[in-house]
């Protein structure tokens, strides 16, 4: 029998939700084996099984799916055979542990992490409250919380996301776990935060010897961290093999897709267009029939609709398809949508970046301050939070300006400013040189228009798609409402909206979509800037590269101006041209896009580069070296805010806050680079008479 | 959390006294209490001389300061219907509210915790719908007529306990069961939504990949977390039946705060009136406080904020 002797055995796994006509089937015959202290990573689109997959081999699916499989094997016991109260108590929390997305939630907020970590041990086994105390002790040192001791009497409202999914890691580890199951452990987390996570996350596994399945959309955390891939697609696995096999050359045309749907600079040109997969993951209710993807597939053939693909093997590794040989033997698909000219410096007549030639600017923020006061009860001093403190900015026409930074570090406090929504406490915008305050509302809002986050929250689910992306039109007056439907018509082509959609409501379309009304809505009055916070974090891989594309396109076409809000850096490798980094309120480094990805300056910035995870398997995780987590932006630490995570903060960071220095890659403020101020010869000779 | 308590007692505090200064007014607004002691058609100089006599020809303010005062100092005014001290009325009248109220916050809780917990564990089952029919008609049926049927049915036809009146606790049996009833169908429908959106949470998903299932799930994890709102609402139902059971204590002849008030606004007795209503008020503004402080003392979100 195929598997035998290995150590995790799940072959011909299927789950079942019936519904009132007809049943889902979200979960189609999965099947792998695994040796002790292998790694599996489970990786496709939302939507296709993988989280159904890992809840099916604990037992944990809803009440109303039926699970089926083959075999269902762990170090040779049968989980089948087994009751729901036989794995509650043998196998869950106690032989197999599972590390969940949203570290915020995941926890018990009304009982302190002693309890919570004492009583999985308590559960499982025959020992003293004295020695599940020592336990969680030791293994919160050990995932890196300090003091352990006086905190296990602490709630987890008191620690920060980053801590609490290292506090349910230690909940993982309480019983020594054979085999753990990490869904998406670090997808809230901020990257700097990701990259420790996973690094200790790898670290356990080794030391301890565990078997993980790794589950998650991010192809570059799984490609570092894992010895197997098992590709799903409309819950089956439709390839599998070593994370090099599959990773360095796909067999599969969606493994293929997905993986060009991923702005990595070793593989894609910056600026140029990416992969992309069309269409949506199916709806598993009923049997489909034919190959799933066939529908979305480049490669896709008369008979991939109607006849099921054969599972391949060759090497070791398994792929669902017709060709025989996977995408490599066949032509390349008639266009990989690449198009011409590539790079920013293919767009010619003013949209290449103004800043070097010295130019007006479109938008510029000089010295603008935005403080918040935080005032928590009514008998408490008023704290002060500096979301912005002090920046200075300008965004040239054409140009794509990066913000990036940590979550809390004021980015969206500072689109907010330059969209006109957030009044300013001290400096100056200026929107073409008038000042920002003396423009209405109107008329910024026909000139700067955002993109949103989330799509499913910033469309009214009341209005129709039509409606929504024609506001802006009623509110400026445009034309009578047949001129404003064409003119609608018009942008949702432009947007890649199929016509019909016009009268649909926002639940009734998918999220890349959403986002796209969301563009159609900001474009429609052919603004000069569009601010994109966070444009495609909601979205996944693939649908990333849809809007990323259509963003470069639009921007071509269209002649916009774009400062992109991320925390994404590999989107803005591939999208900015010019970048500036943010750390709680003040700019820390800015200059051409380029230069600060090739050669950062600030340790901030060198961190941040550090916790971007390309495609590189086996690469391991890179340890960021900066500590801690991102500070309360109510309690800013004196000096440089950035010296206590710094590896090279001095005692003058600690008390001193470097003023900032062009040099000549950009801006840095940092005193490390106090010396070596660019084109200031007079400073220098001052400095040098002085010495 | 003693800093939470002594916080949240301040508020207290400072309510109480709003809560003093309103009901003294609004009273003053809605009549002039010389005329009424004097009746409708009292001459003039009747009127004029009662209004001096009870000093209702001083400032509004310095009334209400004497009248505050006076309370302070236990001194809750005299009463014109009853013709007696109103602190004496109160004292007489309020034991017999308390225990009725209590117990009947009692049944109330026996009944529609364990039935919203039930339904919750098993959602759209025949115990769910069994107690969702409890609620709807426990809500639909009037306290009186509840009454009338438990006197009917256990007093007479079957005379388990006595038809009315507040001598012993078997007295209270029957009221308590008929006040209980009327709060039933809120707690529990909040009981059975709390404990579901727990079940539904991510830390219960934690606790379930972890081992735990069915009674300790529930007892060790969920219940807590459920609980939490429905001790607010239990504060907001007690104070309710500690002041207005007018109905149930006329049906079963209790001489409680309810049938006092009543009489009392029959008698058009400005004083006792007066002072029911503040005491009402206050005892909305401690059992606030005292569910705040439970909560508090449940959910270390708020204790350590």
């Amino acid at each position: 029998m195929p598997g035998d002797g290995k150590f995790l055995i799940v072959d011909n796994l299927r789950v079942e939700i019936p519904l009132a006509v007809d049943s889902i089937h979200p979960v189609r015959g999965v099947g792998f084996a695994l040796e002790k202290g292998e790694t599996l990573g489970i990786v496709g689109e939302s939507g296709c099984g993988k989280s159904l997959t890992s809840l099916a081999i604990m037992g944990l699916l809803p009440k109303r799916a039926i699970r089926t499989a083959d075999r269902l094997e762990l170090d040779g016991l049968d989980l089948l055979s087994l009751s729901d109260k036989q794995l509650a108590s043998q196998i869950r929390g106690n032989r197999i542990s599972m590390i969940f997305q949203e570290p915020m939630t995941a926890l018990n907020p009304v009982y302190t992490i002693g309890r919570q970590l004492t009583q999985v041990m308590l559960l499982h086994r025959d020992v003293s409250m004295a020695e599940a105390l020592d336990r969680a002790e030791y293994l919160l040192e050990r995932v890196g919380i300090t003091a352990a001791k006086s905190r296990l009497s602490q709630y987890p409202h008191q620690f920060s996301g980053g801590q609490r999914q290292r506090i349910m890691i230690a909940m993982a580890l309480m019983n020594e776990p054979e085999l753990i199951i990490a869904d998406e452990p670090t997808t809230a987390l901020d990257v700097t935060i990701q990259a420790q996570i996973l690094l200790l996350l790898s670290e356990l596994q080794r030391e301890l010897g565990m078997t993980m399945i790794l589950i998650t959309h991010d192809l570059g955390v799984v490609a570092r961290t894992t010895d197997k891939i098992a590709v799903m697609y409309a819950g089956e696995v439709v390839e599998s093999g070593t994370t090099e096999q599959v990773f360095g050359s796909p067999k599969h045309p969606y493994t293929h897709g997905l993986l060009e749907c991923i702005p990595d600079p070793s593989r894609v040109e910056p600026g140029t267009r990416l992969g992309a997969i069309p269409g949506i993951v199916p709806s598993l209710i009923g049997e489909t029939q034919g190959c799933a993807f066939a529908g979305r597939c480049d490669y896709a053939q008369d008979r991939c609709h109607s006849t099921e693909a054969p599972m391949r093997s060759q090497n070791g590794r398994q792929f669902r398809c017709v060709l025989e040989h996977g995408v490599e033997e066949a032509p390349p698909p008639a266009a990989l949508p690449v198009k011409d000219g590539g790079p920013f410096a293919a767009n010619d007549e003013g949209v290449s970046p103004a800043t070097a030639s010295g130019a007006a600017p479109l938008l510029a923020m000089d010295d603008v301050r935005c403080v918040f006061n935080v005032r928590r009860g009514i008998f408490r001093q008023q704290n002060k939070l500096r979301a912005v403190d002090g920046v200075s900015l300008d965004l040239f026409k054409g140009e794509v300006l990066a913000l990036v930074g940590e979550s809390g570090c004021g980015k969206t406090t500072l689109a907010r400013i330059l969209l006109g929504l957030q009044p300013i406490d001290d400096g100056v915008v200026r929107l073409d040189g008038e000042p920002m305050a003396d423009t209405g509302p109107r008329d910024i809002a026909r000139r700067i228009q955002p993109i949103f986050q989330d799509p499913y929250s910033s469309l009214n689910p009341r209005k129709t798609i039509g409606q929504t992306i024609g506001r802006p039109l009623e509110i400026h007056e445009v034309g009578d409402p047949k001129e404003r439907q064409a003119m609608v018509e018009e942008i949702m082509g432009l947007v890649g909206l199929p016509r019909r959609m016009y009268h649909s409501y926002p639940n009734q379309v998918s999220g890349g979509q959403r986002q796209r009304v969301a563009i159609a809505r900001a474009i429609i009055m052919k603004p000069e800037v569009v601010i994109c916070d966070e444009p495609t974090s909601a979205l996944d891989v693939s649908v990333q590269s849809q809007i990323l594309n259509l963003l470069l396109d639009l921007r071509e076409e269209l002649g916009l101006t774009y400062l992109l809000i991320t925390h994404d850096l590999s989107v803005v490798q591939h999208m900015a041209t010019r970048v500036a980094v943010m750390y709680l309120g003040k700019i820390v480094e800015m200059g051409d896009a380029q230069t600060v990805f090739n050669a950062p300056q600030h340790p901030y910035t060198k961190a941040l580069l550090k916790s971007v995870l390309s495609l590189t398997p086996g690469a391991g995780i890179p340890d960021t070296h900066i500590g801690g987590s991102f500070p309360n932006p109510l309690d800013v630490p004196p000096g440089c805010s950035f010296h206590p995570r710094c590896p090279e903060a001095t005692d003058r960071c600690k008390t001193e806050m470097p003023v900032g220095t062009d040099t000549a890659a950009g801006f840095v403020r940092c005193h490390l680079f106090d010396d070596t101020a660019m084109d200031l010869p007079a400073k220098r000779d001052v400095a040098a008479g002085i010495g | 959390m003693l800093r939470y308590t002594a916080k949240r007692a301040f508020l207290a505090l400072m309510v109480a006294f709003t809560v003093s200064f309103a009901t003294y007014f609004l009273l003053f607004l809605s009549t002039d209490p010389a005329l009424v002691i004097a009746g409708e058609d009292a001459e003039p100089d009747v009127v004029a001389q009662i209004r001096e006599q009870y000093g209702f020809d001083r400032p509004v303010f310095v009334q209400y300061l004497d009248w505050l005062g006076g309370v302070l100092q236990g001194d809750f005014g005299k009463s014109i219907y009853w013709r007696q001290p109103v602190e004496d009325l109160i004292i007489s009248h309020a034991p017999v509210s308390l225990q009725l109220a209590l117990m009947g916050v009692f049944v109330t809780i026996i009944v529609a915790i364990p039935l919203g917990v039930i339904a919750a564990m098993r959602p759209n089952s025949i115990v769910d719908r069994f107690a969702l029919s409890v609620a709807i008609s426990a809500q639909a049926i009037p306290n009186f007529w509840l009454g009338l049927m438990f006197i009917i049915l256990f007093a007479v036809m079957v005379p388990i306990f006595p038809v009315s009146g507040d001598e012993t606790w078997q007295h209270f049996v029957m009221p308590a069961i008929v006040l209980g009833t009327s709060s039933v169908p809120s707690v529990m429908r909040l009981t059975r939504t709390g404990v579901l959106d727990v079940m539904a949470s991510d830390y219960i998903r934690t606790a379930r990949a972890n081992g735990f299932r069915t009674y300790r799930l529930l007892v060790r994890h969920a219940l807590r977390n459920a609980l939490l709102p429905v001790v607010s609402v239990l504060a907001v139902q007690l104070g309710a039946k500690l002041n207005g059971s007018f109905i149930t204590e006329t049906i079963f002849a209790i001489n409680g705060l309810g049938r006092l008030t009543l009489e009392s606004i029959y008698g058009a007795d400005i004083p006792t009136v007066q002072m029911l209503i503040f005491i009402f008020a206050l005892m909305f503004v401690v059992l606030t406080f005292l569910s705040d402080v439970l909560n508090a003392w449940l959910d270390p979100r708020i204790r350590l904020g």
